[in-house]
């Protein structure tokens, strides 16, 4: 037997496999693209994997699979059973172009991806339609009444007459012939029209049914046709039995529509159940005949061993873009922070349009000044409207005055005339005036702040119902909805409802590029400014994702469109906390299956939502592919809503969960810590440090990180354990000298000024060297010794003297201290500054030497004594390291380094690391405040601190607010439990001696704080002492 | 009482004797009562005036001068209208010309305040500051009047110019060594008496004390024997000496430990010194009921 290629590299034996051997595929049986694509590639790897894979011999079988497993997917294409592999579909195209292109791995690329080679015409001209009707033409086969069918149904869907549809294939057949520009990305196209061979497959059935009926009839016309002009006895004959079974069929058919009420699948189960209820048995068969059914739809996807074989949604690769779409928001205009500053202005013309109506009687009729308050007001509130999102809380003053204006109206002229001078609306002349000139944001602003002003009358309980009544209408008539409900913050609602509204407008004419991202970071501003909760900030952002989605741009390429999409993305939360959490996971479900976005779209954005970083949860696995079908969708939306994080709610919210031992420690700890003293300001710190400690230690159980936790509680132990003594003791370890025993102050004076030569002199100082275990001297004789030391007159006296207290004085502190004195008298020379270098041992030098000096010797005073002041610098050492430790856990990487050295500096670094934190957490109400009001304040008390304690305090006051935002964000249940601390903590800060106090308390509160954030894991909860109060809240400790 | 009847009644008959006591007893009996009965009417009319003004305890009553003159416009204060007490009360204080309208005043201020914290706290807060009777109230005022509505505008700076210190430096040691003399001449030199000022009292308690000192050593007259008086020279001088990367316990020598003034708007009376819940001025005096 002669060694074929097929035996050699695939173990076939026989002559001349047929296609179906040749892949190792069944004999019978229906097959799918997918199914044929995988097992060329099987049949590739065996090639592959064989030592001759590079001979010619193993090509050529290579080419022979191909071309094997193209024609099966031809018989499928011409079947209509389903739209091609992706892979197949390139070859096909690939061939239709005559070209060599070698099959590639198939990917799903963006249309973007598609490169523009070539003169004339490229692909990036053609619209979507195009590149969905070239690829039906290449897949059927060219322009023949299969592919005119398909693409008459396609063409529908996209809103394509049938005329319109022969110019668009005679000018995509000459753009084939002609161009160039479609070379070597044929494939891509193909791949690309997947999407829409995917939406029709069921009309392609009914095509290719329809056509078979019309064979069968027109066949059977003819026979009917030959037999009637036969005109014979047998014809007559056949045409007798034909018509008496045609009658019979017909009776049978309409027996059967009569008195079939039910269909044999039903009626078949029917009867199962019977018979097994009869049996009493379970209906196994039936119920695996449906498991099967439901399986077995699963199980006709994924081979045996699981992996997909269908062009399936898991098989979609993620959008790619050049660089990652998005972009930041530009800065607030200079002429909009202009006009904002002038913000009181806006409030006081109110007020006085206020006075000067109230003073008309609330009446426009009869007087000038009735006139001109509306005028004013009229005026102050187009400014308003002009500035308001950069206004700050100018522009709830500015509401606030506005009501008041408008309680001060009376009677129905008045009434129409308040709400005129309303911006924004249709009779707003100020906008018709300069709509040429205003830019649309600015129009969105007016009709958003003007809105907004409306809804605030129309739900104000204090306005007359006669001045709700006017501004419901006006409401109506500006075609804004009415908020229902409790609605806290009636401008923010509605405005965003108006900022949502425009949404569509903007991103239509981003994709026409009549505007730019300006636009949009203006809209944003404006969203921010009137979004009091995040739960309006989200209802304005979900409505410019579903413009984006809804616009007919171009998503799938970077431009203005994508980076709005991005932008809406990166600004959404998707972590499923907070009240914004189920609106979010509806929208996704909703925009994943609305048929009326095409699944590119939905691929784009999919793809979008898996390179955010920030959404953990969503994987490459959840990008739709662009030929997702409905049920692919829907599946796909299931496993999104599936995967969308659910934040488990209990009584005790979502708390840290820690086991018994963790408890115990716990509370210990905190036990230990409220138990250590704090008399002193090195033990009010050292507290500091301990509760700091603790901080890391929560941090941790929250992390899960059992050596980040046992680190956190040593640093714990060594504070709360440090003997008081070893506090104080000198960092270098340097010990002061003592005065020797037996030796009176002022002996050396004596003896000194006994003697007046030289001689005499060295002999008072050779006795000085040789007193016994001498470390120091007297006031009097060290004021002496450091005179002469310094500018003695004598000096080979000068230098033995300068010896003799180098050796044997160097660290006593009356000398050093009268050194120090003696230098203030000034006049030393050369020697007395080398002196001072070897005494202090550092270099002293220049022109202010003596300055050095003295600070030299300051330092060296203060290292050689055991003091307070060490205590409170270890303190603080341990306070930074603590909560330099603290930011790093709460993502401050860099703050070791930022806060090396300063307590105050390490604490800002972990406050702004808690406050990140806390703005990632979305709270329907902030609590204990707004983020940026607890910074407001915190800058304030920064600008108030002096010392490095107040600045400390100033710091940990921030702690305390964002401890408390933190926890209650997770367990809003123990909020009573948290707003009792802080009000007990604010009550300290008050009542404080000391900064240091404030610090320390600041900090234990923040220790307790977190401390409701943890619970006993549920085999454990029996180990906790729950008191009382704090159970009745739902909290834990 | 019964030891006169014995003293002055040796003289008379047992008949007259008891006669006497029963009349001294029945006169005992009700003046007794009388008297107790006096005693609980006074206590009981202190310990009502006592609950009467115990809720007002902490706002001293305004004089009627003061009020009087003042009386229609306060009258129609309203606390929807939180400004009209601020306006109101910058018109008293640029008006004031004693103690009483600068009390009332400052009431007008601290209910603005409370009753507006958003929008005319810092306001009133300054205007608290401005007509503050001592430094520390004023201090305090202006102070809350940054937490209250502030952006970190009130940012100061310990600071000291080198020349100060050295001149300072030279004092601090004359001082140590008991040299009164040249230790005052050594702070006239370079400002340094105004470092001084700054720095006196970490040094000495007050800088007053640390001149009175000098004053008071003569020339030569030995070194200062107490070790704390040394001690805090030392650091202090090294405090300066160090600038802004001084270690926290020199910081602390320097500027010392004071507690960061803090306010809880939580508790308006503490913050605003008025009570909110009595805002409409009544019959001379404020009232929750208006």
């Amino acid at each position: 037997m002669s060694m074929t290629p097929e035996r050699r590299f695939l173990g076939l034996e026989g002559g001349a496999p047929d296609d179906r051997t040749l892949l190792a595929l069944p004999h019978d049986g229906a097959l799918k693209s997918g199914q044929i694509e995988g097992a060329l590639e099987r049949r590739v790897d065996e090639i592959a994997r064989h030592p001759l894979s590079g001979s010619p011999e193993a090509r050529r079988l290579m080419h022979q699979l191909e071309l094997a497993a193209d024609r099966l997917q031809a018989e499928i294409a011409l079947a209509g059973k389903g739209p091609l592999h992706p892979a197949a579909a390139r070859r096909a195209a690939a061939r239709v172009q005559r070209s060599q292109a070698t099959p590639t791995k198939a990917a799903v690329v963006a249309p973007a991806a598609v490169t523009d080679v070539g003169t004339g015409l490229t692909s990036d001209d053609l619209t979507d339609f195009d590149r969905v009707a070239l690829a039906v033409l290449v897949v059927s086969g060219g322009w023949n009444a299969t592919s005119a069918k398909r693409l008459a149904v396609i063409a529908e869907e996209y809103g394509i007459s049938i005329v319109d549809l022969d110019r668009v294939v005679q000018g995509l057949t000459e753009f084939l012939s002609k161009g160039d520009g479609m070379r070597g990305v044929m494939g891509e196209v193909g791949t690309h029209a997947r999407s829409s061979l995917m939406s029709a497959p069921r009309t392609t059935r009914s095509d290719i049914a329809e056509g078979a009926v019309e064979r069968v009839f027109e066949r059977i016309n003819d026979v009917l046709r030959d037999e009637v002009s036969g005109d014979t006895m047998g014809s007559r004959v056949r045409l007798t039995v034909f018509f008496v079974l045609f009658a019979v069929s017909w009776m049978l058919v309409l027996g059967w529509l009569f008195f079939s009420g039910k269909s044999d699948e039903s009626g078949a189960a029917d009867e199962a159940g019977t018979v097994l209820a009869e049996s009493g048995a379970e209906p196994k068969d039936a119920a695996a005949a449906k498991v099967g059914g439901k399986a077995g739809s699963k199980a006709a996807s994924v081979d045996a061993n699981g992996k997909s074989v269908a062009p399936i949604a898991a098989l979609a690769a993620a959008a790619k873009f050049p660089r990652p779409p998005g972009f930041s928001p530009t800065v607030t205009p200079a002429a909009v922070v202009e006009s904002a500053s002038a913000g009181a202005r806006w409030i006081s013309d109110l007020e006085q349009a206020t006075r000067e109506l109230a003073a008309n009687q609330g009446r426009v009729e009869g007087s000038a000044d009735g006139g001109h308050a509306f005028g004013l007001a009229a005026k102050a509130m187009s400014r308003a409207a002009d500035a308001w999102p950069a206004a700050g809380a100018y522009r709830n003053d500015a509401v606030r005055a506005f009501g008041a204006f408008a309680r001060a109206a009376r009677g129905n002229v008045a009434m129409i005339k308040v709400m005129s001078t309303v911006p924004g609306g249709i009779t707003d002349t100020v906008v018709e005036s300069s709509r040429a000139s205003m830019p649309a944001w600015q129009r969105t602003w007016h009709a958003a702040f003007g809105a907004g002003c409306v809804a605030s009358l129309a739900l104000d309980p204090a306005q007359s119902p006669e001045l709700a009544a006017a501004a419901r209408e006006e409401l109506r008539q500006r075609s804004v909805a009415i908020p229902r409900g409790e609605t806290t913050d009636p401008f923010g609602a509605v405005a965003i409802e108006v900022l949502a509204a425009a949404a569509p407008r903007m991103t239509e004419q981003l994709a026409l590029g009549t505007i730019g991202l300006d636009e949009v970071s203006r809209w944003n501003e404006a969203v921010l400014a009137a979004g009091s909760s995040p739960k309006l900030r989200v209802e304005a952002l979900l409505a410019l994702i579903e413009a984006s989605l809804r616009t007919a741009g171009a998503l799938d390429q970077p431009g203005p469109l994508v980076d709005t999409l991005a932008f809406a993305i990166r600004s959404l939360d998707f972590t499923g906390r907070g009240a914004d959490a189920e609106p979010v996971r509806a929208a996704l479900r909703a925009w994943i299956t609305d048929k009326a976005i095409p699944p590119s779209r939905i691929w784009v954005f999919t793809s979008l939502l898996d390179a955010d970083l920030g959404i953990a949860w969503y994987g490459p696995d959840l990008v739709l592919a662009t030929n997702a079908d409905a049920g692919a969708r829907v599946d796909l939306a299931e496993r999104v809503d599936k995967a969308f994080p659910r934040v488990t709610t209990t009584t005790a919210g979502e708390a840290v969960l820690v086991d018994n031992a963790q408890m115990e420690i716990w509370k210990k700890n905190l036990a230990t810590l409220e138990k250590l003293a704090h008399a002193e300001p090195y033990q009010r710190l050292r507290n500091a440090a301990a509760a700091l400690a603790l901080g890391r230690l929560l941090r941790a159980y929250e992390a899960g990180d059992v050596k980040a936790a046992k680190a956190a509680d040593g640093a714990f132990a060594d504070l709360a354990e440090r003997a008081e003594k070893d506090w104080g003791i000198s960092p270098t370890g340097q010990r002061a000298g003592i005065v020797a025993s037996g030796s009176t102050d002022g002996e050396f004076v004596k003896a000194w000024n006994a003697t007046r030569d030289a001689k005499g002199r060295l002999n008072v100082v050779k006795d000085l060297r040789a007193r016994a275990a001498a470390g120091d001297l007297g006031p009097q004789d060290a004021r002496l010794v450091a005179m002469e030391v310094l500018r003695g007159n004598q000096p080979e006296v000068r230098a033995e003297l300068g010896r003799v207290v180098l050796d044997r004085y160097a660290n006593g502190r009356e000398l050093l201290r009268a050194v120090l004195d003696g230098l203030a008298d000034g006049g030393s020379g050369e020697e007395a500054r080398i002196f001072v270098t070897s005494l202090t041992g550092t270099t002293v030098a220049g022109r202010d030497w003596i300055s050095e000096a003295r600070k030299a010797i300051l330092e060296k005073l203060y290292q050689l004594e055991d003091s307070k002041e060490h205590a409170v610098d270890l303190a603080c050492a341990d306070v930074t390291s603590n909560a330099a430790a603290l930011a790093v856990a709460f993502g401050r990487a860099d703050a070791t380094t930022i806060a090396a050295t300063r307590p105050d500096r390490a604490l800002a670094a972990a406050a702004d690391g808690m406050r990140a934190e806390a703005a990632k957490r979305y709270m329907a109400e902030p609590f204990p405040a707004p983020i940026d009001e607890i910074e407001r304040t915190r800058i304030a008390r920064r600008s108030l601190a002096q010392s490095v304690t107040q600045r400390m305090a100033a710091e940990t006051a921030a702690m305390v607010d964002y401890a408390a935002m933190l926890v209650v964000a997770r367990q809003p249940m123990v909020r009573s439990t948290v707003a009792e601390l802080l009000a007990a903590s604010r009550r300290a800060r008050t009542a404080s001696a000391s900064a240091s106090d404030q610090a320390m308390a600041d900090l234990e509160t923040v220790a307790r704080i977190f401390g409701t954030a943890l619970a006993p894991k549920g085999t454990d909860r029996a180990a906790m002492v729950v008191p009382i109060d704090v159970a009745n809240e739902g909290g834990v400790l | 009482m019964n030891m006169n009847v014995k003293q002055g009644g040796a003289g008379f008959g047992r008949s007259e004797s008891q006669r006497f006591r029963a009349i001294a007893r029945a006169v005992a009996r009700v003046i007794a009562p009388a008297i107790f009965a006096c005693v609980m009417l006074a206590l009981a009319g202190i310990g009502g005036l006592a609950a009467q003004s115990a809720p007002d305890a902490p706002i001293a009553p305004i004089a009627p001068s003061a009020a009087s003159r003042w009386d229609t416009r306060l009258a129609a204060l309203d606390p929807l209208r939180p400004m009209d007490y601020l306006e109101l009360g910058e018109e008293v204080a640029d008006a004031a010309t004693n103690d009483a309208d600068r009390r009332l005043a400052r009431e007008l201020f601290g209910y603005a305040g409370a009753l507006d914290s958003t929008r005319l706290g810092r306001s009133a807060m300054l205007a608290l500051a401005a007509i503050a009777e001592t430094p520390g109230e004023r201090m305090r005022a202006s102070s809350a009047a940054e937490l209250v509505g502030g952006r970190g505008a009130a940012r100061t700076a310990f600071s000291a110019d080198p020349a100060q210190i050295e001149a300072l430096s030279r004092a601090i040691s004359f001082h140590r060594r008991g040299d009164g003399r040249k230790a005052l001449a050594a702070l006239r030199q370079d400002d340094a008496d105004a470092l001084l000022d700054k720095v006196g009292e970490p040094l000495a308690g007050t800088a007053k004390v640390f001149r009175e000192e000098c004053k008071a050593m003569r020339s030569n007259s030995g070194a200062v024997p107490i070790a704390d008086i040394v001690r805090r020279g030392l650091l202090v001088e090294l405090a300066l000496r160090s600038g802004d990367l001084r270690p926290p316990a020199l910081d602390i020598a320097l500027l010392g430990d004071a507690p960061l003034i803090e306010i809880d708007l939580a508790d308006p009376m503490s913050t605003w010194r008025v009570d909110p819940s009595k805002p409409w001025w009544r019959n001379g005096h404020w009232s929750g009921n208006g």
